[in-house]
C-alpha cells in the first residue's frame, strides 16, 4: 500500500504576509514528511526566490500556474499544475493537468467533491479510478467538513494520489489527518511525526500569524490533556485505553488537568507528576475544592492553585 | 432528500463538559439545556449523578425544566451509579458498558462473562423501576463484533431502547463505521446511536456514514467540544447531513447556541474554527 501525497500548503498563502525565510524553512521541513511533491503558487515562489533558490530535494516541486505561458517564465520545476481547458462532464470537481517541462502529462488533479460525505463518494471514486487509472490525484475540499474522510475513502478504495495542506489551510483536507490515518490503518512507521509535525505546525502558525486551535486533531496543544477520573485511572493502567495513538507520534505529551471530573487517582497522579506526596485527607480536600470551585469558576485548577491548596492545608494542620 | 432519518442526542453537558479544563456552573448548565431543548434536540445527556450533589441538582433541574428533550443520566455499570441517577428522575437511564477486551481486561480487570452478568443485573434494576434505558458500548470500535452482537441481543430481550456505538478513541473511517454499524444493527435488531470523536478529523463524516448504515441517533456537542480533539460538532454535522437528508433544524439557531456555549465555557473560539 502506498500513497502519493502532494503538500499544497504553499499554494494557500497568497493573501498572507509571510516572511520569505519561513517559506524556505517550510520546504526543508517537508523533506521530513512522507510527501512525494510540494506545490507552490507563483506569488509564494516569487517571495521565496527573493530569499533563496528552491533547495535541492528528493521531492518534486510543482508550480501552480494559470496559463501555459507561465511555464516558460518560471523554468526549473518538476511539474506545472494548470487548469484543464477542455470541457468536462464531471460537475463535482475542477480538472487540472500536471505536466512536466516537456509538456508530457504527469497526472490529472481533480479538485472539489465537497458535496460528498465519505462513503457516498464510493461509486464516483470507483468510476474515476476506472477512467484515469493511477494518473489521477484528488484534492477534496472541506466546505462540508468531510475532506479528510474523502481523502481516506479514496485511499481505502485503492486510490494513490492525494493533495492536502497542513491543518487544512485553504479549505483542503488536513494533510496530518490523512497521513496519520493512513499510517494507523496500514501499520506503517510514523516516526517522522515526532519531530516534523511540531516543526511544521510552528512554521504554519508563524506564516499565518496566529496559533492553531488547541483542540485541532493531531496538532492541537491540548489533545492529550486528560481530566476525568475514569480516564486518568485508565491511562495509568494502560495509556492505549483512551488514546487513539501514542502522543509521542505527533510530538506531544500526556498532561493531567485537574477539574471537576478529576477523581482521587487523577489528583494523586498530578501530585506525582509535580513531585508531591499527598495524605488521604489532602486528596479529599482537593476533590471537594474541584467540585465546587471548578464548577463555579474557570473550569480548571491551575498548577499554582493546586500547590497553594496543598500548602495552605499543610499550614492549617 | 430522505426524511426523518436521525435524532440528535446532544452530549455537550456530559462528554463536552468532560473535556479537560471545561466546566459549567449549574446555572449555565441549565441555560444551555434549555437552549438545546428549544432547538429541538431529541435527547440531552445531562450529566453523571454519581459524581455528587451538584451534578444531581443539575440533572434534576433539567428534567423539570426541559419540555421537549428527554434528559438522560449517565452511569457506569454499577448499581450505586444507577441509584444516584434514579434519585434525579431522568427520562432516560444511560448505562455505559466497556466492550473491548482492552477495556474489560486492562481497565476493569474483569472478563466478558462478568460484563454480560453485570449488564443483565444493572439493566434489570433500572427497567424494573420503570425507566427507559439506553446502553452505551464504550470502545466499540476496537471490540469483537460477535461479542457485541450477543450483548446487543441480550439488550433487546431486556427492553433497552437503543444501543450507543461509541468510537471512544476516534479511530474509525467512514467505511469502517458504515460496515460495523450495519453489521451490529442487522444482527442484533437494536436501534443504534453513534458517538464519534474527532481524533482523525472524521467525526462528521463518520456520523453521516452511521446514518447511512441505519443509525437513528447521532451524538453531537455544541462547537464540537469534548475530550482530546473533541466530539462531532452539531453545526458541522447538520450542515453536512443536509446534503442528503431533510433536517428539521434551523442552522442559524444552532450556530447561536454554539456561540453561547463557547461563551459560557470561556472559549475564545469553538473547535469548529480549526485554523
Amino acid at each position: 500500500m502506498e500513497g502519493l501525497f502532494t503538500d499544497c500548503t504553499l499554494t494557500c498563502l497568497d493573501s498572507y504576509d509571510v516572511e520569505p525565510k519561513l517559506l524556505f524553512q517550510w520546504l526543508r521541513v517537508m523533506e521530513k514528511f512522507p510527501v512525494a511533491a510540494t506545490a507552490l503558487s507563483i506569488p509564494v515562489y516569487e517571495k521565496l526566490r527573493s530569499f533563496s533558490a528552491v533547495p535541492a530535494s528528493r521531492r518534486r516541486y510543482i508550480l501552480q500556474i494559470d496559463r501555459p505561458a507561465d511555464k516558460v517564465a518560471y523554468p526549473g520545476f518538476d511539474g506545472y499544475l494548470l487548469p484543464d481547458q477542455r470541457p468536462s462532464k464531471n460537475r463535482e470537481a475542477e480538472r487540472f493537468c500536471c505536466i512536466d517541462p516537456e509538456d508530457q502529462l504527469l497526472f490529472y488533479q481533480l479538485r472539489g467533491f465537497s458535496a460528498r460525505t465519505g462513503i457516498s463518494a464510493r461509486p464516483l471514486f470507483a468510476a474515476l479510478q476506472e477512467k484515469y487509472g493511477r494518473r489521477v490525484e484528488i484534492a477534496p475540499l472541506n466546505a462540508y467538513h468531510c475532506a479528510t474522510a474523502l481523502a481516506v475513502q479514496w485511499l481505502q478504495q485503492g486510490g494513490k494520489r492525494i493533495a492536502a495542506s497542513l491543518a487544512g489551510l485553504g479549505g483542503y483536507a488536513c494533510m496530518e489527518e490523512v497521513l496519520l490515518t493512513w499510517y494507523l490503518k496500514s501499520g506503517g512507521d510514523f516516526s517522522f511525526g515526532r519531530v516534523a509535525l511540531p516543526q511544521a505546525k510552528k512554521l504554519l502558525e508563524q506564516m499565518i500569524g496566529h496559533p492553531l486551535n488547541r483542540k485541532k486533531a493531531v496538532l492541537g496543544a491540548d489533545i492529550f490533556a486528560v481530566e476525568s477520573g475514569i480516564h486518568v485511572d485508565g491511562l495509568r493502567k494502560a495509556p492505549e485505553l483512551y488514546e487513539p495513538y501514542p502522543p509521542e507520534w505527533v510530538g506531544l505529551k500526556r498532561n493531567i488537568v485537574l477539574g471537576k471530573y478529576s477523581g482521587r487517582s487523577a489528583v494523586r497522579a498530578k501530585a506525582q507528576a509535580l513531585g508531591m506526596k499527598l495524605e488521604n485527607g489532602q486528596v479529599e480536600t482537593v476533590i471537594r475544592c474541584l467540585q465546587t470551585v471548578c464548577a463555579e469558576g474557570t473550569g480548571r485548577l491551575t498548577e499554582r492553585e493546586f500547590y497553594r491548596l496543598i500548602h495552605d492545608q499543610k499550614t492549617v494542620s | 432528500m430522505k426524511k426523518n432519518a436521525f435524532h440528535i442526542v446532544d452530549t455537550t453537558l456530559r462528554d463536552g463538559e468532560q473535556s479537560p479544563g471545561l466546566a459549567l456552573s449549574s446555572r449555565n448548565k441549565m441555560i444551555l439545556a434549555q437552549r438545546l431543548d428549544a432547538l429541538g434536540v431529541y435527547e440531552i445527556e445531562g450529566g453523571i449523578p454519581a459524581m455528587g450533589a451538584l451534578e444531581q441538582e443539575a440533572v434534576k433541574g433539567m428534567s423539570l425544566h426541559c419540555r421537549r428533550a428527554r434528559i438522560a443520566a449517565w452511569n457506569r455499570l454499577s448499581l450505586q451509579d444507577i441509584e444516584a441517577s434514579i434519585a434525579c428522575s431522568p427520562d432516560i437511564v444511560h448505562i455505559s458498558v466497556p466492550v473491548s477486551d482492552l477495556q474489560i481486561q486492562k481497565k476493569l480487570q474483569k472478563d466478558r462473562d462478568w460484563i454480560e452478568q453485570s449488564v443483565r443485573v444493572c439493566i434489570a434494576y433500572a427497567r424494573e423501576r420503570g425507566y427507559v434505558v439506553t446502553a452505551g458500548f464504550e470502545d466499540a470500535s476496537r471490540a469483537d463484533m460477535n461479542f457485541m452482537i450477543g450483548l446487543g441481543r441480550q439488550l433487546k430481550e431486556q427492553g433497552v431502547s437503543y444501543l450507543r456505538f461509541a468510537d471512544t478513541v476516534g479511530i474509525l473511517t467512514p467505511q469502517e463505521t458504515y460496515d460495523k454499524i450495519k453489521t451490529l444493527r442487522d444482527a442484533s435488531a437494536m436501534d443504534i446511536e453513534f458517538h464519534a470523536h474527532n481524533d482523525l478529523g472524521m467525526a462528521v463524516a463518520n456520523s453521516i456514514a452511521a446514518v447511512q448504515a441505519g443509525a437513528r441517533y447521532i451524538d453531537t456537542t455544541l462547537g464540537g467540544v469534548g475530550e482530546r480533539a473533541g466530539n462531532c460538532s452539531l453545526v458541522e454535522f447538520l450542515e453536512a447531513v443536509s446534503l442528503d437528508y431533510e433536517s428539521p433544524f434551523r442552522i442559524e439557531a444552532v450556530q447561536e447556541a454554539a456561540a453561547l456555549a463557547s461563551k459560557l465555557f470561556g472559549l475564545q473560539d469553538g473547535r469548529d474554527v480549526s485554523l
